[in-house]
This record gives structure tokens, C-alpha cells and sequence, in this order.
């Protein structure tokens, strides 16, 4: 039922620092022990003799309610700290008081309700009497425990002395303090000494029995902690002699082993013929921190939606067509991303929620849609950023777009045109091989689209009886720290109309 | 739980606190609620006398055990106390009643709410406060903490539910076989009084009609279970069967004394063991985690407190019947008061044992043992044998 508190957790060498403090705390009992024997143990022993003495006169000591029987002009008093009422409450925050200044109390009676980390409790008056002040108001948040939570007097008459009455600090650090300060009227003179509070004798050094040369009989005779221990740290047991039954090795005895790198040169390997260990670039190790860090804290949740491309087809078509004749310019073909890129930076403006930051303590809505693209270079994936895409047309995005992964994948892009999107679209539909994925959100954004592959499907038609449409299926990964599953699934019902019926684009 | 506080309340409406007939200037007579009574044909009188002075130190025991459980209560508070600590306030007339029928040499076993008890029993509040704070002037020195104290003829607080009823029946097997006169008083809950061990112990002391007294203390609760969810039948001291048994008012310290000292003539006589159950109350929780008021209303608990207070109910007894005066038990409180507010002061100033204690007290009278601490390696030759060597060691013996 009970555990044991021994602080003797000593494993040899492994563990030097536990070891001295062993020895050295050897030395320092039996010099205590001598000095008690000579007689002189008040002077040299901080250990041993002052409990013997101290103890018919417990000089000072502390105790939560102190009874003060004259401290200055106030009456005899009990001064009550704020309890712990569960066995890991530090802070406490007084939720109500069920008694007034000024009121009885009786043995068993509500004295004030208390929040502690795990629930509201009742604290029970722990005197009788009256009380007479309150010190913790109401509402009072996360206070520590051992702070003065309220006097109580044995006299209604006493009540009036305690109107005015301000802490004095006496007991304002942790449980311990309160009498620490308070008169002590009885004090002798003798003891003005510190108070020891709780002594600890030290233990002596561990007597070990002498270790035995472990039996060569090819078998290495170890405990399983120190096999485990030698095979974490790359050590030779073979030549270690155990100090355990039988010659055991223990994991105490690990400190002579050699190291397996002197005899075996397996462990020194940086890299052999079955792998090569790359360094991290800081590109990569930006993406590992940044990824990890918001798939870990961000509360994601996952969107999925299939989109008709048909009618985007047909239009893109045209496009292109009039592209191809010149009639607007430079412009290249314009592609299926670019309709989403527009789509989402629209989708954003009527649903702003999916466009704003999380800042920790307060969420920032951004008035513009600056896209970013995830594109995949050879170093890595990185997000140039098309800005206000919402305001600008699909043919402008398109070259954008080009130009852009044009110089990422040269690694030519300033940090102003990758970092600072709104919202991020990722696409491996090109792939062919992917039908859809859920992408990780790039933080403080609160919305990646991921895109996946089109493919043809039937469907039910009532004309024909069936028929072939293409569709493709996207998945917006959402933080609900700002964007709610409601809110989300309105995103994608903008998105998803305004790629199903790309013409409400120009509204 | 509305149920037992209506049960309480019935007792105190049909005036157990009955009236008192003057006999001599110093001895009162009180009638107390009469026993239950399964297979007897007879039961303790109903009819008790009390002098001023076991008055005065029936009301003292009790108060020092209700301020010392406060004290003990508001230690934990302050985190001074860890681990296990459970209160006995609100039962005091269960333990004081009984100890004032023992006689010299009769034993005491019960289960971890034994502060109270390891008192009465022979160690000092600062014993027992001090043992609960885990320094060296405690009870067993702070090795053992709330559970496991001792005294002479008090086998201690056990740890684990119900365990001790075996161990009592051994303790009276112990008593027969030396032909003493004396019982053991073997107590448990009425948590406890469903553990199979009660009824094996049971069956062996009945078939060897050891003088065990098997009282049942029901407070009413098995941790944060009433008796009737947790009991099929909750007539506690009927349950021996085959062992007589009789129901007391665990309120009223004299009827507890009286059927205390009727049970000890019982097995006395040589006709075996008995079973008691005390009808009292716990006011506070089970144990420190528990606040106590989650299956039973702080109203429930301070109706007990107003109308069956074991402590007030004898207080008014004494007073109205002039065998003390108001007075005279206030300055009782007050002397009280300073004998635990003087044991607190050692309880939290006093040191603690050297860590190689915890190697002694293992074998009685053997050389010292290579004993093996928490691993293996750990394994060392016992520094002291004894905890009277430590304390020799350290100047305490």
C-alpha cells in the first residue's frame, strides 16, 4: 500500500552524481554521530543534535491556523490559509462564500466554495467561532494555497477588532510561512537558531559485495537492464566482470566496459554501401519544424467534395482558343489550376472566416486573397504566392503562375513572394495517380485546398439513361480554432459553383 | 442516505436521551436504547449508572479524539500529510464506549481509520500526528503513517479491507490457547462486513469458540456507498448466522459501554464469539480525496451533527443531570485544545528518519540480513537492525 521513498536509485558509475552525493552524505553522518558521542553535537552537527534538542521546545514551527494569543491589539485569533483540497491543487479561486462576516460558525458548516484544478469543493469551517474578515473576496482567481483566506475569533465581540485588519504578508508565501512571522511569545532565547524543518539524515555509503570474474563459459551472464543499457551505449560486455550472483554482470558494474567501438568498427559507420545519410538543407529543415509544429498544435478536420469539370472544360477550351489567336497578349494556356486558384481566392471573399490567420489571441481577417501555390522544386515544396488573386483575371494567374514556378524551381524567389498567403491551394492532380489527399495547413493560414486527379465517371441521365462526366475530388483541410465545420462546407459549396458554373465567376 | 438520516432522527425522537434518576451525589442513572438482539435470549441492560469521574473522561477521550482527527483534517489541507489519512470524527462514542468496558490484556485490531483509537489505546496525540506527518517522534516513527499504527494489545490499523478480521480471530485463538481472560475486539466497516474473510474467520471462531468480538462500526457508507446498495442484508449483526449478535447505538457512548461489558462476559464465560454492530456516522469523507457530500447532502451530514452528535449528546447528558458543569467542560475543550495544538508543534517541526530505517525491523532477533532494496543491486547488509538502532544512532533512543 505504501511506496518506498528511497532516494537510492544508484546505478554505479552511470550515475556519478548520485553516487557522491552518497559518499558525501557517509561522511557527513558519521561525522554527526561522532560529534553527538563527544558531546558536542549543538556546534558541529547541522544534522543530528538539533532534533534531539530542538524537540521538548519546537522553537518554531508552522502550522496553518495559527492561534495568536496577543499579537499587538488584536484579539485571539485563528488566522485560516486557503487549504488544498485535492492532493494536486497549487492555486486555488474562491467561487463563493456561503457565510458573511460576522456569522457563527459551527463545526461542520460550508465556510466558502473553492475551485481547485479538478473541481468545485466545499471547505468546511475548520474552527468554530466567528468569522471575522474575509481576505480572499469572491471571484478571486487562481490564488496560492497557504495564502490567508479569512480569520476566525472565538467572541462575537472580537469581530468588530478584525474590520480593518490587512494582511500583513505573515502568511503570504506558500503553506508554510504563516506562523513563521507571528510572535512567538514563548520563544527561549537560546534557540534563535533557524528552525530546521524537515531533517534528513543521509545515508551511508553502500556496502557492495566484491565482484566475482563472470564464468567464461561463451555465455555473457547480465541482467537484462544492463544488457539493455550496454546496447544503448554501444558497450563490450564480454570483458566486464559482474559483481551479481554467479559473477552477474549488473548494470552497476557497466563502467568498466569498453566501448564496442575500440574492438568493432559497426557502430562508428557514418555511412556504408547500404545507405547514404543526407545533411539537412535549411529549406528542409524549415518544412519539417513548420509542418510538424501545425500538424501537431492546429485542430485539423477534413473536407471532402467532388466537382463536375465539364462546363470548366468547355470554357477553358474557348479560352484557350482565344488565347491561341492572340487576342489578349503574352498569355499561355491557361489551366485547370488557375480556374481553381481564381475559384478559391472568390470562394474566400464571400466566406472570410477561411481567409484569416490565427494569431493566438485574436484572429486577423484579411481583406485580400493572396494565394498561395504549392509547387515542388528539386530542394523542396515551397508556396509562391499569387497576390489579390480574386481581383485579378484567370489569364493574369496563368502567367503568374508560370513565371513564378518558373524561378522557384531555380531558386530565385525573395522571401516577399513566398512568404505571407492567405490561403494555400496544392495540387497533385497531374500526377494521374492521385484521386484525392488531405494536405497539412500552413500555418497562421486556416485553409489548405488539396486537389486531386480528374477522372471520368457515369451517372445516372435522364435522356440518355447514363452518361460520362468528368469529375474531380478536393479536400480542404480546415483549423477549427477559426474555421467552423459549417463554415467550411459553405466554402466549398462557393467553391465547388463556381467551378461547376464557371460564368457566376463574373458576377 | 435520506433513509439513514430519517433511521438517525427516529432514535433521537423516541428519547434514547431518556430521563436520568439521581442515585447518589456522584452516580446518575441513564436508560439507553435498548439492543437488538439475534439468537439471545437476553441482552445488555438498558439501565446504566455514571460517575462524575468516567463522565469527565468519557467527554475528554472523545473531545481529544474529534480535535485531534480536526487537526489531522486541516494537516492534509496543508499538504503536511500525504498519502492516506482517514478520519474517524463523528464515531468517537464506538471507540471510547468499548475501551471503557476493556480490561487489562483484552486487544484491539481494526482498519485504517485508527487514529482515534491508537490514542486510546496508549500513545500520545504527538504520536499519532507526528506518525501522520511522517517524522521520527510518530508512533512507529513515521515508517508506517495513517494505517499502521501500534500500541501495546492494539494490533493495529491494517491497510487492506478486511483483512484484519482473520488476524483478530487469530489474536483471540492466541488468547484461548494462553486460557486468558480477555477478548479481542475485531472491527470493520460495514464496507468490510461483505469481505469472504469475515465469514471464513467467522466460521473458525465459532468452531473453536475463540472469545472474538466482531464489531461491525456502520457509518452508514462503504467509501460512497450507502449500506443498503452495497449490503443484501444490512442487519449487520445478524449476519454471523450461526454467532449470536446484538445492534447498539454507536451515538451513545454509555450503550456502547454497557453492551460492551455484556459482550465481554459473554465470551468470558467461555461461550464464544459475538458479533456488535454500532450504529453511528462518519462526518466526513471516506478517505482525504473524498469531500464526503456527493452521496449524501451537507444537510444530511449537519442534521447528524445537530440532533445525534455523540459529543454534544453526551455533553447535554452530563449537564442536565448535574454531573458536571458547563464549565468544567469548557475547560476540558480548552486543555484540549492545547495538549493538540502542542502535539502539532512537534508533528511539523520534528525530523525524520535516516533513509537506512527503512532496512531495519525486518527479522526479529537474526543477524543483520543482506536485504534487497528496490532492485537488486541495490542489495545491502542491514546498517541497523532495529528502528531503536537508528534512533540510538541518531541520539533519539
Amino acid at each position: 500500500m505504501s511506496k518506498f521513498p528511497v532516494p537510492l536509485r544508484t546505478i554505479g558509475g552511470l550515475r556519478p552524481s548520485t553516487t557522491a552525493a552518497i559518499s558525501a552524505a557517509n561522511i557527513g553522518f558519521t561525522q554527526s554521530s561522532r560529534a553527538l558521542s563527544t558531546g558536542a553535537a549543538a556546534k558541529s552537527s547541522g544534522l543530528v543534535g538539533q532534533v534531539a534538542r530542538q524537540y521538548p521546545n519546537a522553537a518554531a514551527f508552522s502550522i496553518k491556523q495559527v492561534r495568536l494569543y496577543s499579537s499587538g491589539n488584536l484579539p485571539k485569533h485563528n488566522r485560516v490559509a486557503l487549504p488544498a483540497l485535492s492532493p494536486t491543487m497549487e492555486l486555488g479561486t474562491v467561487v463563493s462564500w456561503q457565510k458573511k462576516e460576522g456569522d457563527q460558525l459551527s463545526e461542520g458548516d460550508l465556510l466558502c466554495e473553492i475551485e481547485t484544478d479538478k473541481a468545485t469543493m466545499g471547505f468546511e469551517t475548520p474552527e468554530e467561532g466567528y468569522l471575522a474578515k474575509i481576505l480572499i473576496q469572491e471571484g478571486s482567481k487562481d490564488v496560492p494555497i497557504g495564502k490567508l483566506l479569512c480569520i476566525i475569533v472565538d467572541n462575537e465581540a472580537d469581530v468588530a477588532a478584525f474590520k480593518d485588519f490587512k494582511d500583513d504578508g505573515a502568511s503570504s508565501g506558500g503553506s508554510a510561512p504563516a506562523a513563521e512571522k507571528a510572535p512567538e511569545p514563548a520563544k527561549p532565547a537560546a534557540s534563535s537558531q533557524p528552525s530546521p524543518p524537515a531533517q534528513m539524515y543521509q545515508a551511508p555509503s553502500v556496502p557492495k559485495s566484491a565482484p566475482i570474474p563472470h564464468s567464461s563459459s561463451g555465455r555473457v551472464s547480465a541482467s537484462p537492464f544492463a544488457k539493455k543499457l550496454a546496447a544503448e551505449n554501444g558497450l563490450d560486455l564480454s570483458g566486464v566482470s559482474g559483481s551479481g550472483p554467479g559473477g552477474r554482470i549488473l548494470a552497476s558494474d557497466l563502467s568498466q566496459a569498453p566501448a564496442k567501438g575500440a574492438t568493432s568498427t559497426t557502430t562508428q559507420a557514418v555511412s556504408g554501401q547500404d545507405y547514404t545519410d543526407i545533411p539537412l538543407s535549411n529549406m528542409r529543415k524549415t518544412i519539417a519544424k513548420r509542418l510538424t509544429e501545425s500538424k501537431s498544435t492546429i485542430p485539423h478536420y477534413y473536407l471532402t467534395s467532388e466537382i463536375q469539370l465539364d462546363t470548366l472544360l468547355q470554357v477553358r477550351e474557348k479560352l484557350n482558343g482565344l488565347l491561341a489567336k492572340g487576342t489578349s497578349g503574352q498569355a499561355t494556356k491557361i489551366s485547370i489550376n488557375d480556374f481553381i486558384i481564381k475559384a478559391s481566392a472568390l470562394a474566400c471573399q464571400r466566406v472570410p472566416e477561411a481567409n484569416s490567420y490565427w494569431m493566438d489571441s485574436f484572429i486577423r481577417e484579411n481583406h485580400h486573397v493572396d494565394v498561395s501555390v504549392a509547387v515542388s522544386t528539386p530542394a523542396g515544396l515551397i508556396t509562391p504566392i499569387i497576390f489579390n488573386a480574386h481581383a485579378k483575371g484567370l489569364a493574369t494567374i496563368a502567367s503568374e503562375i508560370v513565371e513564378l514556378a518558373q524561378r522557384a524551381r531555380e531558386g530565385k524567389l525573395q522571401p516577399h513572394e513566398f512568404q505571407g498567403g492567405t490561403f494555400t491551394v496544392s495540387n497533385l492532380g497531374m500526377f494521374g495517380s492521385v484521386s484525392d489527399f488531405t494536405a497539412i495547413i500552413n500555418p497562421p493560414q486556416s485553409c489548405i485546398l488539396a486537389i486531386g486527379g480528374a477522372s471520368d465517371k457515369l451517372v445516372p441521365d435522364e435522356a440518355e439513361g447514363y452518361k460520362k462526366i468528368k469529375t474531380m475530388k478536393v479536400t480542404l483541410s480546415c483549423d477549427h480554432r477559426t474555421v467552423d465545420g459549417a463554415v467550411g462546407a459553405v466554402w466549398l459549396r462557393h467553391f465547388k459553383e463556381f467551378l461547376e458554373k464557371p460564368h457566376t465567376m463574373l458576377l | 442516505m435520506s433513509l439513514f438520516a430519517r433511521q438517525l432522527q427516529s432514535l433521537t425522537a423516541s428519547g434514547i436521551r431518556t430521563q436520568q434518576v439521581r442515585l447518589a451525589s456522584t452516580e446518575v442513572s441513564f436508560h439507553t436504547k435498548p439492543c437488538k438482539l439475534h439468537k439471545l435470549d437476553n441482552g445488555p441492560n438498558t439501565s446504566v449508572t455514571l460517575n462524575r469521574e468516567d463522565a469527565l473522561k468519557y467527554y475528554r477521550d472523545m473531545q481529544v479524539i474529534r480535535r485531534m482527527e480536526s487537526a489531522a483534517g486541516n494537516l492534509y489541507k496543508e499538504k503536511k500529510i500525504r498519502g492516506f489519512c482517514h478520519l474517524y470524527s463523528g464515531q468517537e462514542a464506538c471507540a471510547v464506549g468499548m475501551k471503557a468496558a476493556m480490561t487489562e490484556g483484552d486487544a484491539v485490531i481494526t482498519a485504517y481509520r485508527c487514529h482515534g483509537w491508537t490514542w486510546l489505546l496508549g500513545a500520545t496525540v504527538t504520536e499519532v500526528l507526528a506518525e501522520l506527518t511522517g517524522r521520527v517522534a510518530g508512533n512507529v516513527h513515521g515508517k508506517g503513517g495513517s494505517m499502521h499504527m501500534y500500541t501495546k494489545n492494539f494490533y493495529g490499523g491494517n491497510g487492506i479491507v478486511g483483512a484484519q478480521q482473520p488476524l483478530g480471530a487469530g489474536v483471540a485463538l492466541a488468547m484461548k490457547y494462553r486460557e486468558q481472560k480477555n477478548v479481542c475486539v475485531t472491527l470493520y466497516g460495514d464496507g468490510a462486513a461483505n469481505q469472504g474473510q469475515l465469514f471464513e474467520a467467522t466460521n473458525m471462531a465459532k468452531l473453536w469458540d475463540l472469545p472474538v468480538l466482531f464489531v461491525c462500526e456502520n457509518n452508514g457508507f462503504g467509501m460512497g456507498t450507502t449500506a443498503e446498495r452495497s449490503s443484501a442484508s444490512t442487519e449487520y449483526y445478524t449476519r454471523g448466522d450461526y454467532v449470536p449478535g446484538i445492534w447498539v447505538d454507536g451515538m451513545d457512548i454509555l450503550a456502547v459501554r454497557e453492551a460492551t461489558k455484556w459482550a465481554k462476559e459473554y465470551c468470558d464465560s467461555g461461550k464464544g464469539p459475538l458479533m456488535m454492530e454500532m450504529a453511528t456516522y462518519r462526518y466526513h469523507g471516506h478517505s482525504m480525496s473524498d469531500p464526503g457530500t456527493s452521496y449524501r447532502t451537507r444537510e444530511e451530514i449537519q442534521e447528524v451533527r445537530k440532533t445525534r452528535d455523540p459529543i454534544t449528546g453526551f455533553k447535554d447528558r452530563i449537564i442536565t443531570s448535574s454531573l458536571a458543569t458547563e464549565e468544567e467542560l469548557k475547560a476540558i475543550d480548552k486543555e484540549v485544545r492545547k495538549e493538540v495544538d502542542e502535539a502539532l508543534k512537534i508533528a511539523t517541526s520534528d525530523g525524520v528518519l535516516p533513509p537506512e530505517a527503512l532496512y531495519a525491523d525486518i527479522y526479529h532477533n537474526t543477524p543483520a540480513q543482506e536485504i534487497r532494496g528496490a532492485t537488486i543491486d541495490e542489495t545491502i547488509v542491514q546498517p541497523f537492525k532495529t528502528s531503536a538502532d537508528v534512533l540510538k544512532s541518531i541520539g533519539r533512543a
